[in-house]
């Protein structure tokens, strides 16, 4: 594979790569403004957003399927 | 590994085209999640391109260790694993209270133990880790493309069965920091790679005599065009790793990861092609439930893989060295695949690659990152043993 193949297949590879991300952020509602106001704030109390996309687990996080074993997110 | 001076041509459409998508992005980020998601995907872009143009990787450097006791690039890893600890030890031992940060622990047990053993056979098999994997196809590496391809295979089938090697033997998750307190435990962990340091130097020493400095010598190019058209010694390439690790903790609040987003991807797929993986149960509670309910954008390992496929487009298009032409037979296809399998469903089990698993769970004080670094190890040696098999070394390409 020459040099301009290896372009066209990393190029197009990278484009559906973008275009199914695109499709999947246009299935999903957009966040909640409130719930990035305390994100940003770094407001969140352990009640509030025990787990949440940017905390994945870690110790006495509960973000597992049990509490000995956490198959957490944070790999 | 970095190599000396030498004369770059850049491509400017790919530098022009990777510069126009990662401020777009960026900009996209910043206007539907807010700074944070923006900068923790700019913070991506920096360790791509830390990666790429410092050649950073574990696999062809754990394999030319086995092989022919050269150890610059062990020692760079060592030397960035005692300069993150030095950092994060007092932040997740709480001297900065104001800091919110969780540090990366999984469990000591089977899961772990086996899980690094099959990632470092894929390591060998695939001819790239988890972050190899990411920066080798940003640089434009075609076979790399059928390594991640399967490394989100793998990483599905390991969410599926996860649960089954979580119920074997484990000693639960021990915290260096939390047995010891962080300073003892920073004291131990810093000796503990001093010792590795030493040994590996030895080794090269006793086979040639002679030790290939992790610095290289002053050379002709001026520093700027260096930091911008690489390559940069792997001395450059710790400093660009460890200034954007510490970032990524400091802004995501915990460590550096990567694979989780390749199951995230894989979950989606099979999700949109009309599977139902939320029946699994790690996909039905907590964070990965969360997260596959939720755009990709939102998730933070994902935008910040995103933005190391496209730092890794712009150095390598900076570089000269896009999408180098390569030679692919059905052996190096087949091999990438089985690889990418192995580096898939064993990061599942071992709680993360090379980064998440062995990096994050070292600096965190994790006792799971340092049993990653010996099973992970041990299943390097069989993979270099499984390439000479099966020929490899002779139809693969040395890189990552």
């Amino acid at each position: 594979m020459n040099h301009k193949q290896s372009k066209l297949v990393i190029g197009s590879a990278l484009g559906l790569a973008a275009l199914a991300a695109a499709i999947d952020h246009t299935r999903h509602p957009l966040p909640d403004p409130e719930l990035q106001q305390y994100e940003q704030a770094g407001s969140y109390s352990e009640d509030e957003a025990p787990c949440g996309l940017d905390m994945p687990c870690g110790l006495g996080n509960p973000c597992s399927l049990d509490d000995e074993a956490a198959p957490c997110g944070l790999d | 590994m970095a190599s000396s001076a030498q004369q770059t041509h850049p491509e400017t459409s790919v530098v022009l085209l990777s510069l126009l998508a990662s401020t777009g992005l960026a900009l996209y980020l910043f206007a539907i999640f807010g700074i944070r998601q923006a900068a923790l995907f700019l913070t991506g872009i920096g360790l791509g391109v830390s990666l790429l143009h410092a050649a950073f990787g574990f696999s062809s450097v754990w394999r030319n260790f086995i092989h022919r006791r050269e150890s610059a690039g062990i020692r760079a890893q060592l030397a960035l694993f005692m300069l993150t600890s030095i950092l994060f030890f007092p932040i997740f031992g709480h001297i900065f209270p104001q800091l919110s940060v969780t540090p990366a622990i999984g469990p000591v047990g089977i899961s772990v133990l086996t899980g690094a053993f099959l990632f470092g056979i894929g390591m060998e098999l695939g001819n790239g880790c988890g972050s190899g994997t990411l920066w080798t196809v940003g640089g434009g590496h075609v076979n790399m493309l059928v390594v991640l391809v399967f490394f989100i295979i793998g990483s599905v089938i390991g969410t599926a069965h996860l649960q089954w090697w979580l119920d074997l033997p484990s000693y639960g998750k021990i915290s260096l920091i939390d047995s010891f307190g962080w300073l003892p435990a920073l004291l131990l962990q810093l000796l503990l790679l001093l010792a590795l340091y030493w040994l590996v130097r030895f080794l090269e020493q006793r086979r040639h005599g002679r030790i290939k400095p992790v610095r290289q010598a002053r050379l002709e190019r001026s520093f700027v065009n260096r930091l911008v058209f690489g390559p940069w010694p792997l001395s450059w390439g710790v400093a660009g790793l460890l200034l954007f690790s510490l970032l990524t903790l400091l802004i995501a609040g915990h460590p550096w990861s990567i694979t989780f987003a390749y199951g995230l991807w894989g979950a989606k797929i099979w999700n949109a092609l009309g599977g139902d993986i939320a029946t699994l149960s790690y996909w039905s509670s907590g964070y990965p439930a969360r997260a596959l309910n939720s755009s990709v954008l939102a998730d933070v390992t994902s935008i910040m893989n995103f933005g190391i496929i496209l730092g890794a487009v712009l150095a390598a298009a900076l570089a000269g060295s896009f999408a180098p032409a390569k030679k692919l037979n059905m052996g190096l296809i087949l091999s990438a695949a089985a690889g990418g399998l192995l580096l898939g469903y064993g990061a599942r089990l071992a709680f993360g690659c090379n980064i998440g698993g062995l990096y994050s769970g070292i600096v965190s004080g994790s006792v799971h990152g340092w049993l990653w670094l010996v099973a992970g190890f041990c299943g390097t040696i069989a993979g270099v043993y499984l390439r000479s098999l099966v020929g490899l070394d002779r139809t693969l390409v040395k890189k990552s």
